[in-house]
C-alpha cells in the first residue's frame, strides 16, 4: 500500500501560544507515560504510522507556528477527511490559530478546507519501510511473538535435533491454529508495491545518454553555433559548481565561530527538550534552521536529489548509511527562509546523532550546509558534521520541543518492522533448506 | 606527547600490581570550606602520577571531585558551568536515570550514598597500596572524626575492594581482561584491547578520548571546562589554546571518573541458570554466552584467541558470542551492523577504560545467598561521560534494538526496564532463548567524578578563585 506524508504549518494567535502549548502538552505526555488512548486524538485516526503536533516558537522575526506531520496509508484526500472528522478534538489546537473557521462556520468541509489550505509540500521524504500498512506492521510483531513463544516451549535438546524443515513445519502448523483463533493476524504475503531498482537505473541511464547524444550531435554538427552550445553548457555546470565552492570558502573565510565555553546549547532549552526524548525504543527529533541567505535553489537542489534517491533507490530502510530513522522530512517553511526537519528514529539522541557523526553522511551534510550556523563543510557535501561538538552542539542549539508525538508501533525499531514482514513472507513460501536456515536465523 | 607527571595515575593505570584499595567519600563541611582547600594542597603534593618515578612505588592516592566539591572549593560559577552537563546535574539526576537504566531496584533514590537521599558527595579519595598494611596506614589519617572534623571533612561512605582469587569477579569469570590500548600511556600499564592491527592501521586509541587535552578519536581537542583569565590571578593554568587567551584551562591533563557500587546477586544468578539449563555443564554454557566469555577469559566469538586480541568478524550471526552477550554489547568490537570498518571506528569513539574492583567475601558458584553484600566497585575513566560511559550504558548495554536485536538488554548488568527480559542464542538449526531473566546487577550508588591534573588539583586548593564569588 502506498504511504502519504502530510505537513501543515498554521501560523498560531501569538498572544494564545502558551495556550496551544498547555493543550498539546496533556496528550502529549499522557502518550509518552504509555497511555496510548487517552485523550489522543491521534489513535482514532486510521492509518497513522507516526505523528506529531509541535509549536515552532517566536525566533528571529518569525512568528508562532503549528507544525503537524502525518505518514500514513492510502491517500491524501482520505486522511484530510480523516483528520477534518476529528471535529472539535481538531478545533481544540487550531481554534488558537490564526484564520481558523469561527464556531458557526465550523463543519467537516470547513475545517478540512483550512488544513489544505495550510499544507505545505515536502522537500524530501524519507520512508524506512514503504508499503507496509499499520495494521500489518502491528500483525506482523504479533505474529513473531507467537513463533517465538512457541519456540520457547521446545526444549532446546528437541530442537537441536530436529531439521530446519521440522522446525519449519512445526511453526507453520502452530501458526494455522493461531490463525483459526485469531482470524485478524495476517499471515499471507503484502504486496508492498515497491520500485525496481532497474527502472531508476534505467531513468538515470536514459538522461546520461541523452546528454551524451545531445553533446555529440553538436560537436559533430561542428557549427560554430553548436560548438558555442556546448561550450555554454559546460561553462554552466563549471559555473554552478564554482559558484558552491566560493561560496563555501568566503563562508569559511568570513564567519568567525564562536568558541563554546559551554559545551552544549543553553540549560533550560535543554531540559525541556531531553525531559521529552530516550524514552526506549524510539524518539522523535524537530528542528527549524534559517536558509542561508542566497542558498534557496541550492538547497532546493539537492532535497531534489534526496527525494529522488529516496523514491527510488534509498527504500529498504537506509538513508545513505543511516538505518535508524522511520520517517523523516525536511519542508521549506516561512516562504523558503527556514527549514523544518521532523524525524521518527530508533535509539537514543546520542546514537543517532552519533550515526550522523561516525557513519559519515554527506547527504545530511549537504542539505545542513546551506543552514545558518552549521559546522564548516568542504565542498559543501563533506565533513561539517564530523566536528562531533559543534555539530551536536549546533543540532540542541536549533532542536526544538515536541509536543504531542505519536507512534503506531512504538515497540519496534525500522530493522524489526523489515525482520518481522520477512518472517511473514517467508512462512508459507517454498524455500531450499539453505533459504529456510537463513529465514530461521531471522527468529 | 602526554604531560604524565600532571596526570592522575589512575587514568593510565589500574594499578593492578597495588592488590588493596580502599575508596572513601567525603562531604565538605559547612564553615570547613578553607580548611579542606589547606587539606587538599598537601594532599595534591602526594598524589600519584602517570609519571615514570611511581613506576616501582606500592602505594597509590588519587583525588577527584564532584561538581558540588567543586561549588565548595570556591570555583566560581562562571566555570562550574562549563563543565559538561551530565557531570554538573550528577548521575543520580532525574533525567540520567532513564539514560542510564537506573530504575527499580537501582533508582537513585534507593542508594546507599550519591542519590537522592543521601549526603553530598564532594569528594572522593582513593587509596591503593601493595599491602593491607600500608593501606592501613594511608586510611590511618581519615578514621578519626575529630582529624577529618579539623580538615573540614565528614566521611560519607566507604568502599572497601577486594581482590579475588585467579582475577576473578564474583560471578566466578576472569575479569579485566580487554582494555584500551591508548596512545602514549605506558605500555606496561595496560593490557592489550584486541584490535586486529591488520584493520584499523594504527591499534593504539588517542589519549583525549580519556585525557583532557588531547587529540581524540575525531581528530578534535575534547571540550574543556574553563575559567575567566582574570580569576586565575598568579597564572597557576595554561591558557586555553582556542579561546585566545581569555580562558585558562581547568581540564588539562584532567578527567571524568563514573563510580558505581554494583551489587550482585551471585546465587540468584546461578539458581536463574541452573533452572534453565539442561544440565549442570548447561547452566555453566548459558552463563557464559550471558557473558561472552568462559570462566577462564576466553572469547566465545574465538576461543583460540586466547586472553589476547579478538574480534568478531568470524562470529557475525552471534553463533559462539551471542549477539547481546555483555562483553559484545559494551565493546562490539566489529559487531555493529553496516559493515565491519565502520562499527570498528564507531567502537573506538565509545570506550572507556575500567578500573574496578570486587567487594564483599566470595561466595562462589552456588544457588544459597549468605546475605553478605558483594559485588563491584565499578570505576572507569573517560573525557566525555555523555558519548562514553553513558553511551555505552544506554545505547548498547540498555538499548533493546542493539544490533537488529528484537527486545532484550544486557542480560549482566540490564535492568529489563524497557524489555521483556529474554536472551537469545543464535545457533543451528534455529535460536534458544532464555526467558524471565530475573536482575543480577543492582547499582548501590555512585557519582560522576572529575579527576583533574595536579596543577589544576593545586589550582583549586589555593582558593586563588575565590575572589569572584
Amino acid at each position: 500500500m502506498r504511504h502519504g506524508a502530510l505537513t501543515i504549518v498554521a501560523p498560531i494567535t501569538p498572544e494564545r501560544v502558551e495556550e496551544l502549548r498547555a493543550r498539546l502538552d496533556e496528550p502529549g505526555r499522557a502518550l509518552r507515560a504509555g497511555m496510548r488512548e487517552a485523550n489522543n486524538p491521534l489513535a482514532s485516526v486510521p492509518g497513522i504510522h507516526f505523528a506529531r503536533w509541535v509549536v515552532v516558537p517566536t525566533r528571529d522575526g518569525y512568528g508562532p507556528l503549528l507544525a503537524f506531520e502525518s505518514n500514513f496509508d492510502g491517500e491524501e484526500e482520505a486522511h484530510l477527511d480523516d483528520l477534518a472528522g476529528l471535529g472539535d478534538r481538531l478545533d481544540a489546537f487550531y481554534e488558537l490559530c490564526v484564520g481558523y473557521p469561527e464556531i458557526a462556520e465550523r463543519s467537516a468541509a470547513t475545517r478540512r478546507e483550512y488544513l489544505r489550505a495550510h499544507s505545505l509540500p515536502y522537500g524530501a521524504w524519507h520512508n524506512g519501510h514503504p508499503g507496509l500498512p499499520v495494521g500489518v506492521v502491528r500483525s506482523d510483531e504479533r505474529l513473531v511473538e507467537i513463533i517465538q513463544r512457541f519456540l520457547d516451549t521446545n526444549d532446546p535438546r528437541r530442537l537441536r535435533s530436529m531439521t530446519p524443515f521440522e522446525i519449519r513445519d512445526a511453526i507453520r502448523a502452530h501458526v494455522r491454529e493461531q490463525k483459526a483463533d485469531h482470524p485478524e493476524l495476517v499471515i499471507d504475503s503484502v504486496d508492498r508495491g515497491l520500485p525496481s531498482i532497474w527502472s531508476f537505473v534505467l531513468l538515470v541511464a536514459t538522461l546520461a545518454a541523452l546528454l551524451l547524444a545531445l553533446l555529440g550531435w553538436l560537436v559533430y554538427l561542428a557549427t560554430p553555433a553548436s560548438l558555442g552550445a556546448v561550450g555554454a553548457l559546460l561553462l554552466a555546470i563549471v559555473g554552478v559548481v564554482g559558484y558552491v565552492f566560493f561560496l563555501e570558502d568566503r563562508e569559511a573565510r568570513t564567519e568567525r565561530r564562536l568558541f563554546p565555553i559551554y559545551e552544549r546549547a543553553h540549560d533550560d532549552h535543554m531540559l525541556e527538550i531531553v525531559k521529552e526524548e530516550d524514552n526506549q525504543p524510539q524518539n522523535p527529533l524537530s528542528h527549524v534552521v534559517d536558509i542561508k541567505e542566497g542558498r534557496g535553489p541550492v538547497l532546493g537542489f539537492v532535497l531534489w536529489l534526496i527525494e529522488l534517491l529516496a523514491r527510488n533507490f534509498y527504500f529498504r530502510g537506509a538513508l545513505g548509511s543511516i538505518t535508524s530513522i522511520h520517517f523523516g522530512r525536511w519542508v521549506l517553511i516561512d516562504g523558503g527562509k527556514r527549514l523544518l526537519f521532523f524525524s521518527n528514529y530508533d535509539g537514543s539522541w546520542e546514537s543517532y546523532l552519533g550515526d550522523f557523526v561516525d557513519r559519515t553522511s554527506p547527504w545530511l551534510t549537504a542539505v545542513w550546509s546551506n543552514t545558518e550556523g552549521f559546522p564548516n563543510t568542504t565542498l559543501l557535501f563533506f565533513y561539517g558534521a564530523k566536528d562531533e561538538g559543534a555539530f551536536k552542539r549546533w543540532t540542541r542549539s536549533r532542536q526544538i520541543p515536541t509536543q504531542l508525538w505519536y507512534s503506531a508501533y512504538p515497540g519496534l525499531s525500522v530493522f524489526n518492522v523489515l525482520n518481522n514482514a520477512e518472517i511473514r513472507e517467508g512462512l508459507f513460501r517454498d524455500m531450499t533448506e539453505s533459504q529456510t536456515k537463513k529465514w530461521l536465523a531471522r527468529l | 606527547m602526554l604531560e604524565r607527571s600532571d596526570i592522575q595515575g589512575l587514568v593510565t593505570s589500574a594499578y593492578s600490581r597495588l592488590g588493596h584499595a580502599t575508596y572513601l567519600f567525603f562531604e565538605i563541611e559547612e564553615g570547613g570550606e578553607s580548611r579542606a582547600r589547606q587539606w587538599l594542597g598537601e594532599l595534591a603534593s602526594t598524589v600519584r602520577t602517570a609519571d615514570e618515578r611511581f613506576r616501582e612505588a606500592t602505594v597509590g592516592v588519587n583525588v577527584a571531585l564532584t561538581k558540588s566539591g567543586l561549588d565548595h572549593l570556591g570555583l566560581p560559577h562562571d566555570a562550574l558551568r562549563t563543565f559538561p552537563r551530565e557531570f554538573r546535574q550528577g548521575m543520580h539526576f532525574v533525567d540520567r536515570a532513564v539514560t542510564l537504566g537506573d530504575v527499580g531496584a537501582s533508582e537513585p533514590a534507593h542508594w546507599v550514598f550519591g542519590g537522592t537521599k543521601n549526603r553530598r558527595l564532594d569528594v572522593a579519595v582513593l587509596l591503593f597500596a601493595s599491602t593491607q598494611e600500608e593501606l592501613e596506614r594511608l586510611l590511618r589519617p581519615y578514621q578519626n572524626a575529630g582529624r577529618l572534623a579539623e580538615r573540614g571533612l565528614g566521611l560519607v561512605h566507604t568502599l572497601e575492594t577486594r581482590m579475588l582469587e585467579g582475577e576473578k569477579e564474583h560471578f566466578g569469570f576472569r575479569d579485566g581482561i580487554a582494555q584500551p590500548l591508548v596512545e602514549g600511556f605506558p605500555a606496561s600499564h595496560v593490557s592489550d584491547d584486541g584490535f586486529p592491527a591488520d584493520f584499523v592501521g594504527e591499534r593504539r586509541i588517542k589519549a583525549g578520548e580519556f585525557v583532557l587535552g588531547y587529540d581524540n578519536e575525531y581528530g578534535l581537542r575534547p571540550h574543556s571546562p574553563s575559567l575567566a583569565s582574570d580569576d586565575d590571578r598568579r597564572g597557576l593554568l595554561h591558557t586555553l589554546p582556542e579561546s585566545e587567551g581569555t580562558r585558562r584551562d581547568l581540564g588539562e591533563n584532567g578527567s571524568f571518573l563514573v563510580v558505581r557500587q554494583l551489587a550482585q546477586d551471585v546465587a540468584g544468578f546461578w539458581s536463574y541458570c541452573r533452572r534453565v539449563a539442561t544440565s549442570d555443564r548447561d547452566a555453566r554454557l548459558v552463563a557464559e554466552k550471558m557473558v561472552g566469555r568462559t570462566l577462564d577469559g576466553l572469547p566465545l566469538a574465538d576461543p583460540g584467541a586466547g586472553l589476547g586480541p579478538f574480534g568478531y568478524a568470524g562470529d557475525l550471526r552471534g553463533h559462539g558470542c551471542p549477539v547481546g552477550a555483555h562483553v559484545r554489547r559494551t565493546n562490539p568490537r566489529e559487531a555493529l551492523p553496516g559493515g565491519l570498518e565502520a562499527s570498528l571506528i564507531v567502537s573506538r569513539r565509545h570506550r572507556i577504560l575500567r578500573r574496578g574492583r570486587s567487594y564483599g567475601p566470595p561466595l562462589g558458584e552456588t544457588t544459597r545467598d549468605d546475605g553478605v553484600p558483594r559485588g563491584l566497585a565499578f570505576l572507569c575513566v573517560n573525557a566525555n561521560l555523555r558519548r562514553q560511559f553513558e553511551f555505552i550504558q544506554q545505547a548498547w548495554a540498555a538499548n533493546p534494538k542493539f544490533a537488529e536485536l528484537a527486545d532484550e538488554d544486557d542480560p549482566i548488568i540490564g535492568q529489563r526496564a524497557f524489555t521483556r527480559s529474554v536472551f537469545t542464542m543464535p545457533g543451528e538449526p534455529v535460536r534458544r532463548r532464555v526467558t524471565e531473566l530475573p536482575t543480577f546487577v543492582t547499582v548501590k550508588g555512585g557519582g560522576y567524578f572529575f579527576l583533574p591534573g595536579v596543577r589544576v588539583l593545586q589550582f583549586l586548593a589555593s582558593g586563588d578563585a575565590l575572589a569572584r564569588r
